[in-house]
């Protein structure tokens, strides 16, 4: 593929995503705000809950810490919501376009860069209420800047392979866009978001290992409230990620030629 | 000339499913789980740049897809499918246009859907706008535009980027005439700067006159290709031999509209001058009253002069109205016509002569022969007489 055409591919690609991003509330009252106003519903119930009701504590050896529930709730939320914004629109991002398909000569493979591509703008709005908090507080630390880009590295692999692999078998399996919002209240109970993972009992425990979401959770923590980058989880993570989307991508390319079958 | 379009022996089959789910089950099976259908058929084809190709044919036939794989939008089975330069096309309507965004929003995706990088997209916004006329509407979700309007904003955006070959399907008739006149001008001016035109249209005049080739497809085969004129002749020929094989049925007729079901020449296609002429019109009321069915006839010479037209409306003829088919004879006991080729056009209106039920354009084809120049020059015989007196 020489330049332009990818120029322009991507091109297309930043028109179908602004488009997308506008029609995904456009006509309501609160408009654009959605993006900040759900998360922050669901944050504030969750720390009532869990924080208020259940008195669940994040760091309780550590005698100085300066972030409560609700911070590190927050934190994982935020990697939480993105991936699950991967999941959600992965699934009918094809068939959603039939008709442009179907009538234009729109390449295949940039629809499932578009659900990535917004679970980005989602995940650094979230960022930027968390960090703007910690600023206020003075808990942020200047070398956030140059930590985050790492795991955002390892979010976008791992996001990318699922959206591929999801978008292309979405279009065959139309359970698929069923199956996603309960397997994401799944997703959201077994992997340390509400909870933190010493409190989970030491049976349990040896489960939690095989969560790569679970991981990359508390690599955002540490990085966020630490200023530690777990460079060895990283590198292993990314490894993991990586051979994922190696296998998306062949899926991808073995059944992009069938998907207008079943359009 | 380079050649624009070139295809040969192209096959396109569409595999059909029973759900989406046996394409992913035929996948991992490793057996055919679907029907094959053939769209297209051995097509072959090739058009020089600067050239116009037509494409006439039932719905059904094949048209859209023809057009769709010329677009790019569809994979060729087998075959050699290459197409050099730029190419646009305006599809169906409506279709590869976005209902839930405004009109702007939809140039900048048709736009860069066409190959353009965001920087090109932002230049020739503004030209579209202004070409599609479309005022405040522009700002408008496309739901609420009618269908007019959207096939305005359609044809703005294939045609504002001069492609090195447009392709255009049926669309364009939903346009008002003033839009229409406009977008054939900008069609022509297109293909008077070097581009290729491919032209689908059930509106046969237009194809016959925008276009030098014509391809008549039939069940995904191309039945017919040459030039424009014969192509589409053909094709008319073989629409009004079915509708005269459709023998009418009386349970039907009533609700249907009155039709023309046979014109012939009683005496030979070779006249001469002064000869008998008459045509043999035979026609179904289709339940209307006889008074309200009336049979015009026009003669029209080949380089389309109209020598003369006249009806039963305007001569007051009653016509038979004893059963629901019906024959009338038009006779010239002398034709008047000079030599030359000439045809017919016959036309069934109703009592007031503004509405057409059918119509036969340029059938009957007949020459006329002159014994000699004795009887004249020009278009036809005129009644004269020869006044001499001497001037004192």
């Amino acid at each position: 593929m020489n330049t332009h055409a990818l120029y322009s591919s991507l091109g297309l690609a930043w028109q179908l995503l602004r488009r997308d991003l506008h029609e995904r509330h456009a006509g309501m009252l609160l408009g654009t705000w959605w993006w900040l106003v759900q998360p922050l519903i669901l944050l504030g119930l969750y720390t009532w809950v869990f924080g208020a009701v259940l008195q669940l504590r994040f760091a309780p050896h550590d005698v100085s810490n300066n972030f409560s529930y609700a911070h590190y709730l927050f934190a994982g939320l935020v990697v939480f919501n993105a991936f699950s914004e991967v999941l959600t629109r992965a699934p009918t991002c094809i068939s959603d376009r039939r008709d442009l398909l179907l009538n234009t000569p729109l390449p295949l493979w940039i629809l499932p860069l578009l659900p990535v591509a917004s679970s980005i703008v989602l995940e650094w709005l979230g960022l930027a209420v968390l960090v703007g908090v910690l600023l206020i507080s003075g808990h942020a630390s200047w070398s956030l800047i140059w930590l985050y880009w790492p795991l955002l590295l390892v979010r976008l692999v791992l996001s990318l392979a699922a959206s591929y692999s999801l978008a292309c078998l979405g279009v065959f399996l139309r359970d698929l866009r069923q199956i996603m919002p309960a397997f994401l209240t799944v997703l959201l109970f077994i992997t340390p978001i509400l909870y933190p993972l010493h409190s989970v009992p030491a049976d349990y425990r040896a489960w939690y290992d095989w969560n790569a979401l679970g991981h990359l959770v508390q690599a955002y923590r540490s990085m966020l409230f630490e200023a530690n980058l777990k460079a060895a989880l990283l590198m292993s993570l990314l490894f993991l990620a990586s051979v994922l989307l190696g296998f998306a991508a062949l899926l991808f390319q073995i059944l992009a030629p069938r998907v207008r079958f079943a359009l | 000339m380079s050649v624009a379009i070139n295809l040969q022996q192209v096959n396109l089959q569409f595999r059909h499913y029973a759900k989406p789910t046996e394409v992913l089950l035929e996948w991992l099976l490793r057996k055919p789980r679907h029907q094959v259908f053939h769209v297209l058929q051995d097509i072959n084809l090739s058009l020089e740049q600067g050239g116009s190709l037509g494409v006439v044919g039932d719905n059904g036939a094949g048209k859209s897809t023809f057009l769709r794989v010329l677009a790019g939008n569809l994979p060729i089975s087998s075959g050699i499918c290459e197409i050099k330069g730029k190419r646009s096309a305006l599809l169906e309507l409506g279709s590869g246009l976005q209902p839930e965004a405004t009109g702007i929003e939809n140039i900048r995706l048709g736009l860069a859907l066409r190959g353009l990088t965001a920087k090109q997209v932002e230049i020739y916004l503004p030209q579209v706008e202004s070409f599609a006329e479309l005022g405040d509407f522009i700002h408008r979700p496309l739901k609420q535009y009618s269908s007019g309007m959207m096939v305005r904003l359609g044809f703005a955006i294939a045609t504002v980027i001069e492609p090195d070959i447009l392709i255009i399907d049926e669309a364009l008739s939903v346009g008002d005439q003033y839009f229409q006149k406009k977008s054939l001008d900008r069609m022509q001016a297109i293909l008077h700067k070097g581009a290729s035109l491919v032209f689908c249209s059930h509106n046969l005049y237009q194809v016959r006159e925008l276009c030098q080739q014509a391809i008549w497809l039939e069940k995904g085969r191309i039945r017919m290709h040459g030039c424009a004129q014969q192509v589409v002749d053909a094709y008319q020929d073989a629409v009004r031999a079915r509708q005269a094989h459709i023998k009418p049925s009386f349970q039907v007729t009533h609700q249907g509209q009155p039709s023309l079901l046979d014109v012939i020449l009683l005496d030979g296609k070779v006249f001469t001058t002064q000869q008998r002429f008459s045509v043999q019109v035979t026609f179904d009321r289709a339940g209307y009253e006889a008074q309200n069915v009336h049979v015009g006839v026009v003669i029209r010479r080949n380089d389309d002069i109209q020598c003369y037209g006249i009806s039963t409306l305007h001569d007051k003829v009653e016509l038979d109205s004893s059963s629901q088919i019906s024959q009338v004879r038009f006779v010239l006991d002398q034709l008047p016509l000079l030599s030359g080729e000439y045809c017919l056009e016959v036309w069934l209106i109703d009592e007031t002569g503004l509405h057409v039920f059918d119509a036969r354009e340029r059938c009957c084809h007949f020459r006329v022969q002159q014994q000699d120049q004795t009887q004249g020059i020009g278009l036809s015989w005129m009644a004269h007489r020869w006044e001499v007196e001497a001037v004192t």
